[in-house]
């Protein structure tokens, strides 16, 4: 049972025992946070509720969880400040702020160039090269030094806060440094597209082309999101082969490989690939715990290398959220002024931070049937039907890799296999892996499935 | 319970208790006050899970006892009775109001389902100096965001020094910053929601001493002589701003307080829905301008006496930014320093360099 499960059983339970306007007072916006060996945590929003909950309800809330979950031992509370209710309710941009966001810009934007859109602040000096973005870096790079000649388009990938901005951003400062008088422009496909829209509704569509298609360096930023928009891919097309045919450089970051990227038209994608391609996968430890130096140097802190170590060994995926836990201690050791231990630091991220990725293997299972679009029984029949066998093995290999099941265990869990069927499986997506791309965006397109709804 | 106590100061304590009530309506325990008494002091609490506060004032106690009482229809009460004292007595579920002339009676709510106060463990306390603070708290407030999707700069940003405090607040389209003399013996700093920092604002309206803020984990604590109000602390960082302001400026313009703001109030009846103004700046004429433009309803210029160092400039803003630095201003007199059409302006007192407010400008239009 995981936690959800449990604090919704134990509150539906709790429910019954107490007043509806109590329940609602004390109980929203509470869940388990940490289930350990019998003891209880349980995340509450603020300090008055833990006040209240250890004093008050302590024992009905100890009675529900061993109802459902018999080896409780203990319960206690903890304040969890993204628990309360002004961080979980729904918020809206106010309407007028959205309004003017074109002509008041922020403070924020000092440093990005309002030309080019560029923020002196990513440069290649400051990006962290590991084996995860060496490659990626390494084009870059390389596209600075013959801009329009080398790679043309470079079109970089990857998933979420691994540094695609970063590295589009650098090229352009560097680009910039090395020659004021070219033209740059960064932009992300959103804000094109927005800028176009305008420029329909005004009729000044020919100005707009106009400016596109006299920069010599275009970057633009996250172009997944110009799927389904056909005018603005057709504005695309036509800007791309227009700066294409005149030798300028283009760039281009998406999430994921041009291949995947559904609802665009075939032309387009084939444009992307004409290029150079090339990916940024996570950072492995060590390059986590580099960019946890450099981050820190950058910020002049002082910081042990053993709590350095101890944040880039709990987040494992995402730069973006390895800097936040950077910075929410550096935020906590200010308040209580004092350097804080591994052990302080263990208990603070804990709280702070998402849970590690956790699936189960039921999520993993019907994960993997509904990508493939199979009813999920099929699975554990002994059909060996090509469109039933490949989604069987992924879901065991995926099973063994993410959910650490052992090899006998998969094999009974699909319909009673022996578990060498099972190690089969996992060979073989193993070997396939590394010989087919599509494969490997189907699994992380799977992933990325599971472990959103997960979360 | 029974008690007797000057109506006026009575009534001051329940208005500032109430705003600390919560106005989901599914939360009746949240609606309450808690009316205590113990010895010669009245105490009156209330919450709404995110702040807490508590008020006493001296009375005359002859049955000691607590009760529990709708906030709204209490302060209402209380705000429309007339005389000097009144009487509070509870019999089983009623409370009694009586005064020289009135009778009133209310029903209370039970007082075991009122929440208990957070015991906070105290980390670090400071006393901060109460002269001037409640205005100093409201100059650097309203430049916080209202929004709360990003709850960093959607708080004020204390940062507590050997010998001052830095307040300051933004919504990343303007900036104050204002700073206290002070006496502690360590340096740190700590984040909280704004709207606590205008609570504390609006006791001071009434209670005007010393303010001695402790700090525990989550929580902290302001209290003097008279109440104590629990916050939270913000787990977040504040932007690092301090880089943001400018030392260096390309045109400075001194002006009347009072002609800067008359100004930019008749501009502001011409300008769009993007409420812009534009400044005008000739430093060879001496000549600060203020234009603005509605293509509805017609145009304005002013031109205000003023003395111009530094470059020409043409700078658009948006009004209300503008009047929210100068209406902080105490001094007869406003500098504004610029640095081009792109970069904030810099708003100051010109005798006094403890307040500091900055605005972006808008693109020209």
């Amino acid at each position: 049972m995981t936690n959800e499960e449990l604090w919704g059983k134990a509150l539906t339970d709790i429910e019954s025992d107490v007043s509806k306007a109590n329940f609602i007072t004390w109980f929203k916006n509470t869940a388990i946070c940490d289930r350990l060996e019998g003891e209880i945590t349980v995340g509450v929003p603020n300090a008055f509720v833990k006040e209240w909950l250890e004093h008050k309800y302590h024992i009905y809330i100890l009675k529900a969880l061993r109802n459902h979950a018999p080896e409780t031992r203990n319960v206690a509370f903890s304040i969890i400040p993204r628990l309360s209710s002004d961080a979980t309710k729904p918020l809206h941009e106010p309407q007028n702020k959205k309004y003017f966001a074109e002509e008041q810009p922020e403070i924020s934007e000092l440093v990005v160039d309002r030309e080019t859109n560029l923020n002196s602040r990513y440069t290649f000096d400051n990006f962290v090269v590991g084996s995860f973005n060496e490659l990626a870096h390494a084009a870059s790079k390389a596209v600075t030094k013959n801009l329009g000649t080398l790679y043309n388009p470079l079109f970089i990938y990857g998933g979420v806060g691994l540094g695609k901005t970063h590295l589009l951003q650098s090229i352009g400062n560097e680009i910039k440094k090395s020659d004021p008088n070219l033209k740059i422009k960064y932009i992300s496909s959103e804000k094109f597209t927005n800028e176009f829209i305008s420029a329909l509704q005004n009729s000044e569509t020919a100005s707009f082309k106009e400016k596109y298609r006299a920069i010599d360096l275009l970057i633009i930023d996250d172009i997944q999101f110009i799927a389904k928009k056909i005018q603005t891919q057709e504005e695309v097309f036509h800007t791309f082969n227009t700066l294409y045919e005149k030798n300028k450089q283009i760039v281009f970051s998406s999430d994921r490989p041009p291949k995947s990227i559904e609802n665009i038209e075939e032309r387009l994608r084939s444009r992307f690939e004409g290029g150079m391609i090339t990916d940024i996968s996570e950072p492995e430890y060590e390059a986590r715990f580099a960019i946890l130096k450099t981050k820190a140097a950058e910020k002049n802190l002082a910081i042990s290398d053993e709590i350095l170590s101890h944040i880039a060994t709990i987040i494992q995926s995402n730069i973006r959220e390895l800097e936040g836990a950077l910075n929410s201690v550096i935020a906590r050791s200010n308040l209580l002024n004092k350097t804080l231990n591994t052990e302080e630091i263990k208990n603070f991220l804990s709280k702070n931070i998402k849970p590690k990725r956790i699936a189960t293997a039921q999520q993993i299972i019907q994960t993997v049937a509904s990508f493939y679009n199979i009813p999920e029984k099929h699975l554990f029949e002994k059909s060996r039907r090509k469109e039933i066998v490949k989604p069987r093995q992924i879901a065991m290999f995926l099973l063994r890799e993410d959910f650490n099941g052992s090899y006998p265990y998969i094999g009974q869990k699909f319909g009673g296999r022996d578990h060498t069927t099972a190690i089969h499986s996992y060979d073989k997506i193993c070997k396939e892996l590394k010989k087919s791309e599509q494969l490997t965006e189907e699994i992380r397109q799977i992933r990325s499935r599971f472990y959103n709804n997960g979360e | 319970m029974n008690v007797t106590c000057l109506k006026d100061q009575f009534y001051k304590i329940i208005t500032l208790a109430e705003r600390h009530t919560s106005k989901e309506a599914h939360l009746p325990f949240l609606q309450g006050l808690l009316i205590h008494t113990k010895k010669n002091t009245i105490h009156v609490s209330s919450t709404n899970l995110d702040t807490g506060f508590e008020a006493w004032m001296p009375a005359s106690v002859k049955e000691e006892g607590s009760v529990v009482l709708p906030a709204k229809s209490c302060v209402s009460l209380i705000s429309t009775l007339t005389g000097e004292k009144i009487k509070i007595e509870s019999k089983n579920n009623d409370v009694f109001f009586t005064t020289q002339t009135t009778s009133t009676n209310l029903k209370s709510y039970p007082v075991e389902e009122f929440p208990s106060f957070p015991k906070i463990k105290k980390i670090r306390s400071v006393e901060i100096p109460c002269e001037n603070l409640s205005k100093s708290i409201a100059s650097v407030v309203m430049a916080a965001s209202s929004s709360e999707i990003k709850p960093e700069i959607s708080s004020v940003f204390f940062n507590v020094l050997k010998n001052k405090i830095k307040m300051a607040a933004t919504d990343s389209f303007r900036l104050a910053e204002k700073t206290i003399p002070f006496k502690g013996e360590e340096g740190f700093n700590i984040l909280f929601p704004f709207k606590h920092v205008l609570e504390i604002g609006k006791i001071l309206e009434h209670f005007n001493d010393p303010i001695v803020l402790s700090i525990g984990e989550n929580q902290a604590v302001f209290s003097s002589k008279n109440y104590s109000l629990v916050t939270r602390i913000r787990e977040e960082k504040f932007p690092n701003y301090e880089q943001i302001i400018p030392t260096t400026f390309s045109t400075e313009v001194k002006v009347k307080k009072s002609d800067f703001i008359n100004g930019v109030r008749l501009a502001s009846i011409f300008s769009g829905r993007l409420r812009e103004i534009k400044f005008n700046i000739y430093p060879e004429d001496n000549l600060f301008e203020i234009f603005s433009k509605n293509s509805d309803i017609g145009e304005h210029v002013s031109q205000i006496p003023s003395n111009v160092t530094g470059e020409r400039l043409n700078v658009t803003f948006n009004y209300s930014y503008i009047m929210d630095g100068i209406s902080m201003i105490s001094s007869s007199d406003v500098l504004l320093r610029f640095n081009g059409d792109s970069k904030p302006v810099l708003i100051q007192d010109p005798y006094d360099a403890s307040y500091v407010y900055l605005a972006m400008p808008m693109k020209n239009i």
